[in-house]
């Protein structure tokens, strides 16, 4: 079974490593345009921030709602809010463009108010939105739907209201889950090249995240497009062990049914 | 709306064209020709042309930016035959002993391109400065570095501020020339500069004003066969074709303007 799954390890990993080692021999870093790099830097992590707060902030509630309820309209708004990831991102870029463009109708209106959304800023925030919330409102949703029943049934004959059930039992149960959910979102947000490419446009310090600027500089030269590559890697792993160092620690004692039913026993 | 899809698909994806059909029963090789992504539109009328003529060489097309080739080709690409958009490219191979001899066979006008119904009300050349919505190719493009002398040069006319002030309003750098027509065609841009050839392949969604005579741009597209390619013979068929009446008048149709210099090697 090992050598079944050491073939995907190893290819999962070759060409990490090719990059890595190919940049260090060629000491790539010592001519990368930093005009090109750091404001992509800047303008990737400002704005998967953003698109991130927002995604918790809207999605955490959501998942709730979705995950505890049973009725036939949950289910096909869970299924509804997977359609990103099925979509190419292209054809995301466009379905903005169709729905907050200059020419549509909603594009129009926010026109007249002064707020122009393609080549925006804010257009990067929610090409980054809309594809990478899928991944933490899936985590979120089956995290809260693993919740205990009997806790939440307590809480409420205790007196507890809906909100405070979500913010005192859920959340702090599923804590471990949400953040792993919400760095796999923040990872794809980061690696988000297509619906921004086409939505929000490719300008330096704008709209021009690090993969655009890895695309333009591969325009250049490989060398700069590598180095750049091998930033966002090194940043993707980081966040990564950092999320898992952060979830992995162990419970503080057992769960308050766990120590009912111990001392029943 | 599935239009509007498709056209982005095909328009920035660059992908290869359907093969020819070999003759019934007789074998045929294939020739694989990278181009550049502007002369997706010409290759449609190229290649029937130049399969009657040669019925056994199976002619493959893929497009992508002419700097995205270039690199292809550096990294071992299996191919044939090399158009690029900007005679630098094959300079650069040239010198790495990967093309033989360049032959010089279309060359395509820098205009200004604008949406349908001109919405903006471009006039000329100089309205680019005072326009909210400019879109350019990247300066890493043979159109954007076209651009990028059609701005410089454009300062005789409207002053030494022109191009400052132009790119005060350029929202997007583009990284193929489609991409900018794409831009143009949905309306986001209110002009940018373009190829004629693009316009043309337009079919009236994208309406051109030409520069001002004093500022006019062209690129030259050059051709070379590959060093290592597997078909020389018949890369060097399709050279030949490229240079001759049939592609002449095919490039004519679909809006390229005749070279300044003689066409032919240089």
């Amino acid at each position: 079974m090992w050598a079944v799954g050491g073939v995907l390890v190893v290819f999962l990993s070759l060409p990490i490593a090719g990059l890595l080692l190919s940049t260090v021999v060629h000491r790539g870093w010592a001519d990368v345009d930093g005009g090109l790099l750091w404001p992509a830097v800047r303008l990737t992590l400002q704005t998967t921030v953003i698109s991130l707060s927002i995604i918790v902030a809207a999605g955490a509630p959501l998942a709730w709602l979705v995950a505890r309820s049973t009725s036939r309209w949950s289910r096909a708004l869970e299924t509804l809010l997977q359609l990103p990831v099925v979509i190419p991102p292209a054809v995301a870029g466009v379905a903005l463009l169709i729905v907050f463009g200059r020419t549509s109708l909603l594009g129009q209106s926010l026109a007249a108010l002064g707020v122009r959304l393609p080549f925006s800023t804010a257009a990067v925030v929610m090409a980054e939105v809309f594809v990478s919330a899928p991944f933490f409102l899936q985590a979120a949703i089956s995290a809260f739907r693993s919740v205990d029943e009997e806790l939440l049934r307590v809480a409420r004959t205790l007196g507890a209201r809906r909100s405070r059930v979500f913010f005192a039992i859920a959340l702090p149960l599923c804590w471990p889950s949400l953040v792993a959910g919400a760095a796999m979102s923040w990872a794809r947000a980061v690696g988000e090249f297509g619906a921004t490419l086409l939505f929000a446009g490719n300008m330096s310090g704008v709209t021009q995240t690090l993969p655009l600027a890895v695309y333009t500089a591969m325009e250049r030269d490989v060398q700069t497009a590598q180095v750049i590559s091998v930033l966002m890697i090194a940043l993707g792993f980081s966040v990564l062990l950092a999320v898992r160092a952060v979830t992995s620690r162990p419970r503080l004692g057992p769960s308050p049914m766990e120590a009912e039913r111990d001392r029943h026993a | 709306m599935p239009v509007l899809v498709a056209t982005f698909a095909v328009w920035t994806a660059g992908c290869p064209s359907p093969s020819g059909e070999g003759a019934s029963g007789r074998q045929t090789h294939p020739l694989t020709v990278l181009a550049a992504s502007s002369l997706q539109d010409v290759a449609r009328t190229l290649q029937p042309r130049f399969q009657q003529s040669h019925p056994t060489v199976e002619l493959r097309f893929a497009f992508a930016g002419s700097q995205q080739l270039q690199l292809q080709v550096e990294r071992g690409a299996e191919a044939d035959v090399f158009l690029a958009a900007d005679p630098r490219h094959l300079e650069a191979l040239a010198q790495r002993g990967l093309t033989g001899e360049p032959v010089r066979f279309a060359c395509n006008e820098v205009v200004v391109g604008v949406p349908r119904g001109n919405p903006a009300k471009v006039q000329s050349l100089g309205d680019l400065a005072t326009v909210s919505h400019v879109v350019l190719a990247a300066p890493e493009v043979p159109a954007g570095a076209l651009s990028e002398e059609v701005l410089s040069a454009a300062s005789r006319l409207y002053g030494d501020d022109f191009a400052a002030r132009v790119r005060r309003n350029v929202r997007s750098r583009e990284l193929n020339v489609r991409q900018v027509m794409a831009k143009l065609m949905v309306g986001e841009a209110d002009a940018a500069l373009v190829y004629r050839s693009d316009v043309k392949a337009a079919k009236g969604r994208v309406e051109a004003i030409p520069l001002p005579d004093a500022v006019r741009a062209v690129a030259h597209y050059e051709a070379a066969a590959l060093t290592h390619s597997g078909n020389p013979a018949a890369a060097r068929a399709f050279l030949t074709f490229l240079a001759g009446p049939q592609s002449a008048s095919a490039f004519h149709e679909e809006g390229f303007v005749p070279c300044p210099d003689p066409a032919g090697a240089r």
